[in-house]
């Protein structure tokens, strides 16, 4: 069986199951972000294992939802990679952000 | 795996274009790679022979050994880029009445009636603002008069400007004046106070008479082409062409036509443009059926508007379209560009403030359309309340500290984040809150579809055509003879 499962329910919404270990929850909420103008969306659980996300048509006229859970799954593998790229990189963003602004670090004290 | 690495990340963000994928750093540097080169790139697999190597560590994007001289480096350029910051306030924008003789469809204050006295700045409200204006810790001072249509009140314009001149003796800023006027009530007495005290005329054209009198109106309900062109080649002669600006907007009259009103701009002897889209504040929301149009339509307008300028400049006339510019600066150079409709954090309030007729502060423009509807949510507060009220009060803090894209959602892993910028006064207007919620912000879709052109054109450019990018950012002319060896060479 996938890891990461796609269910079709009678109602016409679709559960999406997703391996944690692929997927942080980080990486998952900003895939989502990116779609809740397409479709409701609704994280009901991220546990040790698994998340179960579930997404339904807005309305009668929106795009194929399958499709739209294929695009999350794309989408998803990109915000990953972004996670994983500020995990080894954010101590560095910090010490450029902390010395590019380090001449303001007495401007309280200048101020008085 | 992790002991095999070649070489370890500096921080990026990443952009899937057509076919390509956009890295860029916090220094500005960018870099174009195949997505099977972005592969090789993120499981590092990039090896030290392969040229593209040697590129992505000279730009910052990875390093081997220590980091700190990339830290260094990269904390440097950030610096660079943020400098705007630096001088705090330094546009205000002085309301001096709201009384206009035009009736623009677009107008964003809905104005006046032109004999309707009350909405006028009092002398003593104007010494009010010029006391505030130079409590700004900014060595650089420009006092940009707005209306209405601000000559109707011409008294109080003169006042501010020469107890602003006054005042400056003891301050010592460059100061710099600004007269947003459209131009058909000027005089004589008017242009001659103008040339005496070196002022700057920033006037609308929205392009040829046809596309022109479909918005701006006279009180007459006459299109006012003839009375700006005659209020323009009058300005012209007494001050001379390089002191007068125009601003166009673009309406569903001037879709498709950009190269019209750019030969429009060229036969008045003007030598930049900025294809400016429509706010949507004001008038311009009830006549939006008539003039308004899709972001897409406007894309298209401008990338064609863009081309056309390039082609004359390659065919020997230097003409700019100043958006372009200011972003080929951001994407090309290291410098910094502070333009207070695009920058992180926004300009509203820290780089720019307007003072209404009554003597209310506002972070922006729109700020004053939205609280006379009565909605406060960018008034500052009173001239009478001093300035570390305004300026260090809650209004200004809350509108900065929601426009740093580095943590907006979305902009904050954006790969055109270092290039852009957020507008906080626009988000609140057109979906409700500050922040806004970007997959449908079309401020964002309009800046994406742009930056992504430029890129474009940047990326597969000719060499003349690169020449002529860097004409406008340097301001220099390209040598016409080079382009055409150039051109007969190839």
């Amino acid at each position: 069986m996938d890891s990461n499962n796609i269910e079709y329910m009678n109602d016409g919404s679709i559960n999406l199951n997703l391996d944690v270990k692929l997927y942080s929850r980080d990486a998952i909420l900003n895939t989502t972000y990116r779609f809740t103008h397409k479709c409701y969306i609704n994280l009901q659980k991220y546990e040790e294992k698994t998340a179960l996300i579930v997404f339904s048509q807005k309305n009668e006229n929106n795009r194929d939802i399958e499709l739209l859970v294929k695009e999350f799954l794309n989408e998803l593998i990109d915000q990953q990679l972004r996670v994983d790229i500020n995990n080894e990189t954010k101590d560095i963003r910090k010490m450029i952000i902390s010395e590019a602004f380090a001449p303001l670090e007495n401007i309280n004290e200048s101020e008085k | 795996m992790k002991n095999q690495k070649k070489y370890k990340f500096l921080p990026f963000n990443f952009m899937r274009l057509n076919g390509s994928t956009l890295v860029t750093n916090m220094g500005g540097d960018f870099q174009i790679l195949s997505n099977e080169t972005f592969d090789k790139f993120i499981n590092y697999n990039i090896c030290p022979t392969d040229s593209i190597y040697l590129d992505l560590k000279a730009k910052q994007f990875i390093y081997n050994n220590s980091p700190n001289l990339p830290i260094q480096l990269l904390a440097t350029q950030y610096r660079t880029k943020k400098s705007f910051l630096r001088n705090f306030t330094g546009l205000h924008m002085v309301v001096v009445t709201i009384r206009c003789n035009q009736k623009c469809k677009y107008c964003q204050v809905s104005s006046e009636d032109s004999d309707a006295n009350e909405y006028d700045m009092t002398p003593e409200t104007a010494k009010k603002c010029v006391d505030l204006i130079f409590n700004t810790p900014s060595p650089y001072i420009k006092i940009e008069f707005q209306g209405g249509e601000p000559l109707l009140n011409f008294g109080v314009v003169k006042y501010i400007i020469e107890y602003a001149e006054e005042q400056n003796h003891k301050y010592d800023k460059k100061l710099e004046f600004v007269i947003c006027t459209n131009l058909s009530s000027t005089n004589e007495e008017q242009l001659e106070f103008c040339k005496i005290h070196n002022i700057y005329i920033s006037t609308s054209l929205d392009g040829p008479a046809k596309i022109h009198n479909q918005n701006r109106i006279m009180e007459n309900k006459c299109g006012s082409y003839k009375e700006v062109i005659k209020g323009l080649q009058k300005a012209q002669s007494v001050l001379g062409k390089d002191k007068i600006s125009a601003l166009m907007t673009t309406t569903r009259a001037s879709l498709g036509k950009f190269p019209e009103i750019v030969d429009e701009y060229i036969s008045l002897g003007f030598n930049s443009i900025f294809f400016r889209s429509l706010n949507p504040y004001g008038m311009a929301r009830k006549y939006q059926e008539i003039i308004s149009y899709t972001t897409e339509e406007f894309v298209s307008s401008y990338c064609q508007g863009l081309d056309y300028i390039i082609d004359l400049n390659l065919e020997g006339t230097l003409f700019i379209e100043e958006y372009a510019r200011l972003l080929f600066k951001r994407i090309l150079t290291p410098f910094a560009t502070g333009f207070v409709d695009l920058q992180s954090p926004t300009g509203a309030g820290i780089g720019g403030a307007i003072y209404d007729y009554d003597g209310r502060v506002f972070v922006a423009d729109e700020g004053r359309m939205l609280a006379r509807k009565g909605d406060t949510q960018f008034l500052m507060g009173h001239v009478d309340d001093g300035y570390k009220t305004l300026f260090g009060g809650d209004v200004i803090r809350q509108t900065v500290a929601s426009s740093c894209v580095e943590c907006l959602p979305q902009c904050c892993d954006c790969a055109f984040q270092i290039w852009c910028g957020a507008d906080p006064v626009r988000n609140y207007t057109t979906q409700g809150d500050l922040i806004g919620y970007r997959p449908t912000n079309e401020f964002c879709k309009k800046n994406m579809a742009l930056i992504k052109y430029l890129l474009k054109k940047i990326h597969n450019a000719h060499d003349e055509v690169l020449d002529v990018i860097w004409s406008w950012i340097t301001g220099t002319c390209i040598n016409l003879n080079n382009l055409s060896e150039t051109a007969e060479n190839k």
